[in-house]
């Protein structure tokens, strides 16, 4: 037969690309053949050598995964320059283990077992777009072509279909492709966004009516649409029907990926599957911010936001998935249930899927290992205590009528959940170095906070909270005086009371508390809450640069922030860039002249990596970033103080490590998508190994993923070794 | 006895919604301005069964994904900022049924949370819609 095939060149090279495509040969540990070097591993690891047509291939990743331990579990290794790799400490299961990677396809899956050593073999991709399949979400939505800059102001539906209030192409990239819109929930440039299903082509006279349909799919679709009608409904839906009807008639992306480089080759990437199929995750939480040895080894917890009442368990050490379930004080809490679609969903039809009425959004961990969540735990009216009237020291000055979320609070040592009524709303939750959480999710102008001591003391749920004004020193006297209203013209012999709301809200190690402020050009706020805060606590506005002159670069809409040791705040941008804030640099801090555009001598902006939108010019990237966090523990293994963010379309986890961004990124399943990340150390004597930072599949539509409907969030667990073959 | 809350949306950074510290007022002279014209339109839908049924299905379909299926508000989320009470007495934008009618149909500015509905809704949904709010209000 070999000798028949011989006659022909062609049946050579087909036989040639069908024995690398299904042979791969499993070598014992001890051979060391398949690679120009033996690699050594431990019972516990899988290790090898990839090869392609041209010899090695270098920064590659390869795949392990099980479904035979108690939950599905993924480990994710890069190979090094000689293409070796090592999947480390993987637990007793057998592994379907493959290539993935730039310029290739998947190679087939090898069954494999801890302790062997393996000889996998690279499939070239046969063209373009066959490679493309795997890029990061980004290079596919990166051919969205933009309106020019000199489309705006939008001249309304009469005009360029633009809505007049969107007054640059900045603010159109906030409002309806970036964080602050689909892209807040959604990976655009995935696979199932970048192609419309079937189901709704079938009912649809256009890509444009079928844009139409499937913005209104599913509980989240009257949110969608209206975003769509508020930015200038008939131009977003042409511009995203353009966009798929580009790729449907084989347009690829025009920039290739570079393969993992340097330090992306260390890192090691754990993946399980938590959750069911129907939810979706917010956030999730390992330990105690401030000190991340508390929980160690312990489990991690994930909250449902909207599509579900339990928070998700990850047991790390077993692999074992369970759930805690969770309930309002008030039954008759309003329930998610109770909103149906908007339209059909491709994936679920008419049915409401989503069916929380706590709503939880996110942690705090204190230093006992207890879990502090931000849900909500009644109807929106707040106790008569919350209100006009009440003795409560905040509420005589601020009273609040309606309110969100409270806290929830889960005792790992009892097994119990508490739930705690709070006038305000809670969103991101952290914990100042006195024990006391701090949020600000509403009403706008109001901070709050919840001395977790006052409670444990008294369980007095009215008298452990507080919450104050943001009130700008504007006459600069470094006090808070009576002051102006928010509408009001500024008195400069008066203070002037801001209505923000903050997203990311997060003390600082001098007292502060800083927090992001989401809009146009949005900023950070800092508040100190002085001694008694109801009535002394004052704030300081420092704007994104937009249209700052003084400004080396502008940018806009921060989402997610974090503070490091030295008190430098690191806040994500929709403009495309991870942005700190100094404000030991400012010579201007408070009075007057703090007009928010006082400080651009206080930011430095980086853009993030990968190509850029079509028409893009006020922007530094297509990807879009929802959160960051400061790694003041060195808890990945890149140093202390290195700021990790969510790229949420380059798909990875990305580093600012000596001045250049790095990404860790996440090839399989393909739809990476987080909105927060914790970290912990286990064991502070085991170098890499004892440590991990962790995060966990965000996206409202796990269904888009890679796997499609029935595929689940996962908790995913970032470390980075000093070397990709260390063990 | 503070400022009271809104109709329809009014959101996010517009001032205070259900924040509850400052003087009250009774409806913003742009606000009147806006609608003056639709101030002397009589709602032409009677408050019947009827209207009121098909007022709660477009309801629960348009308004409560940021107002609450209850009208109570709704928590906010990534797209959606927190959206005001709808059953108390507080109108920050007109409280007759033409001024709730219009600010449904054109929107509230300048940052349009409450976006319009003229393209989506017909007039006879929207009367109904606010037949259906005039139900919600709280006793």
């Amino acid at each position: 037969m070999i000798a028949k095939l011989l006659k022909d060149w062609r049946a050579v090279a087909v036989a040639t690309l069908m024995l690398l495509g299904s042979i791969v040969i499993v070598q014992a540990a001890q051979s060391g053949r398949g690679g120009r070097t033996a690699v050594a591993v431990d019972a516990d690891d899988i290790g090898g050598v990839v090869t392609g047509s041209r010899g090695p291939e270098a920064g590659v990743w390869v795949i392990a995964e099980t479904r035979s331990l108690p939950t599905r579990f993924i480990r994710i290794v890069v190979t090094d320059d000689q293409g070796r790799f090592v999947v480390p400490d993987l637990p007793k299961a057998n592994y379907d283990v493959w290539v993935r990677g730039y310029g290739l396809v998947d190679s087939a899956k090898v069954k494999a077992a801890p302790g062997q050593t393996l000889a996998l073999t690279a499939m070239p991709a046969p063209d373009k777009k066959a490679a493309a399949h795997y890029y990061p979400a980004q290079y596919w939505f990166a051919l969205l072509q933009l309106p020019a800059k000199t489309e705006f102001p939008g001249t309304g539906a009469q005009g360029n279909g633009i809505s007049p209030n969107i007054k640059s192409q900045g603010d159109f990239i906030r409002s309806v492709v970036n964080t602050d819109g689909c892209t807040g929930c959604h990976q655009l440039g995935n696979a199932a966004t970048r192609t419309i299903p079937s189901g709704i082509l079938a009912t649809a006279k256009d890509s444009r009516d079928a844009w139409d349909h499937r913005i209104q799919a599913g509980q989240a679709g009257g949110g969608m649409s209206a975003r769509f009608t508020q930015v200038g409904r008939a131009r977003v839906l042409s511009m995203y029907a353009d966009w798929t009807d580009r790729i449907k008639a084989g347009e690829l992306p025009g920039a290739e990926p570079a393969r993992p480089q340097g330090r992306e080759r260390n890192v090691v990437v754990t993946l399980w599957d938590w959750a069911d199929p129907k939810v979706y995750l917010h956030d999730a939480i390992a330990s105690d911010k401030r000190n991340p040895t508390v929980n160690a080894n312990g489990p991690i917890y994930g909250a449902l936001e909207e599509s579900g009442d339990y928070l998700a368990v990850l047991d790390p050490k077993t692999n074992t998935a369970s759930r805690i379930p969770i309930a309002p004080r008030d039954p008759d809490t309003p329930s998610a249930a109770d909103q149906p679609p908007a339209g059909p969903s491709p994936y679920w039809g008419d049915e409401a899927i989503w069916t929380s009425k706590t709503t939880v959004h996110s942690f705090a961990m204190d230093k006992q290992a207890r879990v502090w969540a931000a849900g909500r735990v009644r109807r929106p009216a707040t106790p008569a205590w919350c209100r006009a009237g009440s003795d409560h020291p905040s509420a005589k000055l601020m009273p609040i009528n309606q309110g969100q979320r409270g806290l929830i609070m889960y005792d790992p040592k009892t097994k119990q959940t508490t739930t705690i009524d709070t006038c305000f709303t809670w969103g991101h939750v952290n914990m100042d170095a006195n024990d006391v959480l701090w949020s600000s999710f509403g009403p706008a102008g109001i901070e709050g906070w919840f001395d977790t001591r006052i409670w444990d003391r008294t369980h007095d749920e009215k008298q452990a909270q507080g919450w104050t004004a943001f009130v700008l020193d504007y006459n600069g006297n470094g006090r808070r005086d009576d002051y102006t209203e928010p509408n009001a013209t500024p008195d400069p012999a008066k203070d002037r009371r801001l209505n923000v709301t903050l997203y990311g809200d997060t003390p600082a190690f001098d007292g502060s508390v800083w927090g992001s402020v989401q809009g146009m050009p949005g900023g950070l706020l800092r508040l100190v809450p002085g001694s008694h805060p109801p009535e002394t606590a004052i704030s300081e506005l420092y704007e994104v640069p937009w249209n700052n002159p003084k400004a080396a670069t502008q940018g806009y809409a921060p989402r997610g922030m974090d503070v490091d040791s030295k008190g430098v705040v690191w806040t994500v941008l929709s403009s495309g860039h991870l942005a700190s804030f100094d404000r030991r640099r400012c010579k201007v801090l408070n009075g007057p002249m703090a007009t928010g555009q006082h400080c651009p001598e206080g930011w430095t902006l980086y853009p993030f990596p990968g190509p850029n939108y079509r028409n893009a010019v006020e922007n530094g990237s297509a990807d879009s970033v929802y959160y960051d966090f400061v790694d003041r523990f060195d808890m990945l293994g890149a140093g202390k103080d290195v700021p990790l963010a969510t790229g949420n379309l380059s798909e990875g986890l990305l580093a600012l490590i000596d001045g250049k961004i790095v990404t860790l990124r996440v090839p399989y399943p393909m739809g990476f998508f987080a909105k927060g990340i914790d970290g912990r150390i286990d064991n502070p004597n085991a170098g890499w190994k004892g440590k991990g930072v962790y995060t966990t599949i965000a996206t409202r539509a796990p269904f888009h993923m890679e796997g499609g409907k029935g595929e689940t969030a996962k908790v995913l667990e970032f470390q980075l070794r000093p070397d990709p073959l260390a063990k | 006895m503070p400022r009271r809350g809104v109709i329809v949306g009014l959101i996010f950074l517009l001032a205070g919604a259900s924040l509850q510290a400052r003087p009250p007022r009774a409806v913003r002279p742009a606000a009147v301005g806006r609608f003056q014209s639709a101030v002397d339109t009589k709602n032409p839908i009677a408050a019947t069964p009827e209207s009121i049924a098909a007022g709660k299905q477009t309801y629960v379909r348009t308004c409560a994904p940021c107002h609450g299926t209850s009208g109570e508000g709704g928590p906010g989320n990534d797209l959606i900022p927190a959206a005001p009470d709808l059953t108390d007495a507080m109108w920050d934008h007109g409280s007759t049924d033409a001024a709730i009618f219009t600010n449904i149909k054109e929107g509230i500015g300048p940052d349009f949370n409450m976006t319009p509905f003229q393209d989506r809704l017909k007039d006879e949904e929207i009367w109904n819609v606010v037949n259906y709010l005039r139900t919600l209000a709280r006793k």
